[in-house]
């Protein structure tokens, strides 16, 4: 017999007796008997909606005016009582997420998210849109006046320098 | 150089700007560990890789606002609202796709629990309409 109360889900990764899991859901009076697949399942999309919620929450505190960038800006156009109503919303869609991960035994993401990660996310898709840039896949490139083609790919080869600065630096430490 | 390709050329540089300015924002925004409900974020470059990719990252951005203004390339407006949309659509997406009915290709769940996450999604379907469709709470 391969059951172990109180830790069956885990077990059940590697194993798939029904008659366990049977014996299993029987023997724990909670929800925490959940089959890990919807377990997982539901933690999963629970964690995009927490990551969702907090980015939404990044984006109105950030953008309280008008923000002006070099390419883009980005205009406020969420009025005081749209924005209330989403934090106060969004609060109380956390309390949810909270209750159901206490009710279902929700385990926080298994492989840790790092900062290190999510910029090299980001870096990498400059850098594969500079590469892209830096190999004239750009539309239009061949329209380009020889001083134009010059000038930019003086600026793309040196971005694309930086950009390889900063994985050195990245992997360096 | 022509209209196009200025709009091309523009469309690309804006597309690695926000990405830059994301790398910006994750290295001053995140000095430690965070820990959510589900998930947490680690705090894992140190103060002088930080520093250095900080400065890397902001010396990028002066290069694209000299290929702008050598190119008198064009600035784009977006809007706030639109953005947050974006994100609650994506939360009512999830949501909807969280309902037990729409499990079922993984298995069926005890009633007890298709009862309770059916509740609960109910509640969460209803949060998220009352911010994208204005519909009562």
């Amino acid at each position: 017999m391969y059951l172990i109360l109180g830790n069956y889900p885990e077990q059940k990764r590697n194993h798939d007796c029904n008659d366990c899991y049977n014996l299993y859901l029987s023997a724990v009076p909670t929800n925490a008997a959940m089959h890990y697949v919807h377990r997982r399942l539901l933690s999963i999309r629970l964690r995009l909606i927490e990551k969702c919620l907090f980015e939404t929450k990044c984006l109105l505190e950030a953008t309280a005016n008008d923000r002006h960038f070099i390419l883009y800006s980005v205009k406020d156009n969420v009025d005081s009582d749209l924005r209330l109503r989403i934090f106060r919303v969004s609060s109380l869609m956390i309390e949810q997420i909270q209750e159901m991960k206490q009710e279902f035994n929700l385990q926080s993401e298994e492989e840790e998210n790092s900062i290190k990660k999510i910029v090299l996310g980001n870096l990498n898709e400059a850098w594969s849109s500079l590469k892209d840039m830096k190999e004239g896949k750009i539309r239009g490139h061949d329209q380009l006046s020889y001083q134009d083609k010059q000038l930019l790919n003086a600026h793309i080869i040196k971005l694309y320098s930086m950009i390889e600065s900063i994985y050195s630096d990245i992997h360096r430490f | 150089m022509g209209n196009g390709v200025r709009l091309f050329l523009g469309n690309d540089l804006r597309f690695i700007e926000r990405r830059l300015r994301r790398i910006i924002d994750t290295l001053e925004l995140n000095t430690n560990d965070q820990f959510f409900l589900l998930y947490s974020i680690k705090s894992d470059i140190g103060l002088e890789t930080k520093n250095r990719v900080l400065d890397s990252t902001k010396a990028m951005l002066n290069e694209i606002q000299q290929l702008k203004d050598e190119f008198e390339l064009e600035e784009d407006v977006e809007g706030l609202k639109r953005r947050i949309d974006v994100l609650l659509d994506e939360i009512w997406t999830t949501i909807a796709d969280t309902r037990p009915e729409k499990m079922l290709g993984y298995g069926k769940m005890s009633k007890r629990d298709e009862d309770s996450v059916s509740s609960y999604t109910l509640k969460l379907l209803s949060m998220a309409e009352y911010l994208l469709f204005n519909k009562p709470l």
